[in-house]
């Protein structure tokens, strides 16, 4: 399972809770980052099913929004990437 | 896009640490300072490959031991150093029955030899597929008859010899580029020329798959059938990979080199010695990946080739513990 992942979170100011490190840590734990606040590689079904609980707990539904692409066949996708590719996930 | 097979490859020397609960690792120049972290997903990682000198604390490896990640070592030359093997309470799943088992099918002269002659049968029609493959005529009748009057290990390890040494010869017609590969014999530690350190390359690269294979099922990697287990610490391994060589790593060095992805400037010498660039590696490590996270269908079943790989230890392990009948897998 392919899944393209990002978020916005919004500051300390606007809100009592700071949940943007708790959120960014745990997506981190499970995909590969490629832009500042966007994820994508694969993931395990059950991975991700573990993932999206996470977040549904640390969100702050009102403010927060976490969009989610899954795909389960790459068959008719293409990646084409301008400048630095940041997401060489498979080798450092 | 790219298919990701949980491996991750560390080509540049740097630091892996713990932090937040997960894996970073920072890149170091060529004075010893950071230039570049990354953070490796622990949950998408479970096996990494580190091929340059890396740093680490043993805080750092009781985590990764934790989350059941192997690690495999390699020298500045590519060839292995070692691995790290996770001790925690689920990831040693090893009865003691079937090391029992296995330690009697060894001492049994009978079922050992049944067991490599199998291996050896599977490993040539695999071999003689790829040359029919590419066009080229090969005959194994004699060899597989000579395998079958084979009683003992030596005489199998005898017709696997002389086998492996034509099928070598074969190689100068299915390899176009003729000026730089040429294969004359084969030979390992160091590997003298290009085609002889390719090879070894591709070969450590199945090695370590099917022992992280067998690290999945039951069975005890120390010993061997095929192979004696006598001068190195592990030895089931390859066995498992002299079946799936001739498939995955054989075909792998044909296309590559015939395609010309890889070219006599893909390769660093120094002091007589032969390795790969990073650049290289990466090329060959993306068609090894593909390649490995392919899926072809058996016995009804769509199965990737780590998933084959398994398959066929499992079917070890059940000759081994129940007698059934083993067939060593043949790529048709």
């Amino acid at each position: 399972m392919y899944v393209i992942l990002f978020y916005d979170i919004m500051g300390v100011e606007s809100k009592e809770k700071n949940n943007a490190n708790r959120i960014r840590k745990a997506v981190e734990k499970y995909l590969p980052r490629v832009q500042f606040s966007v994820f994508e590689g694969e993931i395990r079904q059950s991975d991700f099913k573990k993932l999206t609980a996470i977040l549904q707990k640390e969100c702050v539904k009102e403010l927060d929004s976490i969009i989610i692409y899954t795909f389960n066949s790459l068959k008719y996708s293409d990646r084409i990437v301008i400048g630095q590719d940041k997401n060489q996930s498979l080798f450092s | 896009m790219q298919k990701n097979d949980r491996a991750h490859f560390i080509l540049n020397s740097g630091r892996l640490r713990r932090q937040d609960n997960n894996i970073y690792f920072d890149k170091y120049d060529d004075e010893m300072s950071v230039v570049a972290t990354k953070i490796l997903p622990i949950n998408a990682v479970d096996e990494i490959y580190i091929l340059a000198k890396v740093d680490m604390d043993s805080y750092t490896m009781a985590f990764l031991a934790d989350n059941n990640v192997l690690l495999h070592i390699f020298s500045p030359y590519q060839s292995f150093r070692g691995n790290f093997f996770p001790n925690t309470s689920n990831s040693v799943n090893k009865s003691g029955f079937v090391l029992l088992q296995q330690l009697r099918s060894f001492d049994d002269e009978i079922k050992r030899s049944y067991i490599a002659r199998e291996i050896t049968r599977a490993h040539i029609l695999n071999d003689a597929l790829n040359c029919k493959r590419h066009g080229v005529k090969f005959d194994t009748n004699p060899h597989i008859s000579a395998l079958e009057v084979a009683k003992t290990i030596p005489e199998i390890m005898a017709v696997e010899g002389s086998f492996q040494k034509l099928y070598y010869e074969e190689w100068n017609e299915i390899i176009s580029n003729q000026k730089s590969f040429k294969f004359t014999v084969r030979s390992k530690r160091p590997p003298a020329d290009k085609i002889n350190s390719f090879i070894s390359y591709v070969n450590t690269r199945i090695y370590n798959v099917c022992l992280s294979e067998i690290y999945k099922t039951e069975l005890d990697p120390r010993i061997g059938f095929l192979h004696e287990p006598n001068y190195r610490s592990l030895s089931l391994h390859l066995d498992l990979a002299e079946i799936f060589k001739p498939i995955l790593g054989d075909t792998l060095i044909f296309s590559m080199l015939n395609k010309k992805e890889i070219t006599a400037k893909d390769f660093e010498t120094n002091a007589g010695r032969i390795k790969f660039t990073n650049d290289a590696v990466q090329k060959i490590e993306m068609k090894m990946i593909s390649k490995l996270t392919d899926q072809i269908e058996v016995g009804g079943q769509k199965l990737t080739w780590r998933q084959i790989i398994r398959r066929e230890a499992n079917r070890l392990k059940k000759c081994i513990c129940e007698n059934a009948p083993y067939e060593g897998f043949v790529y048709k």
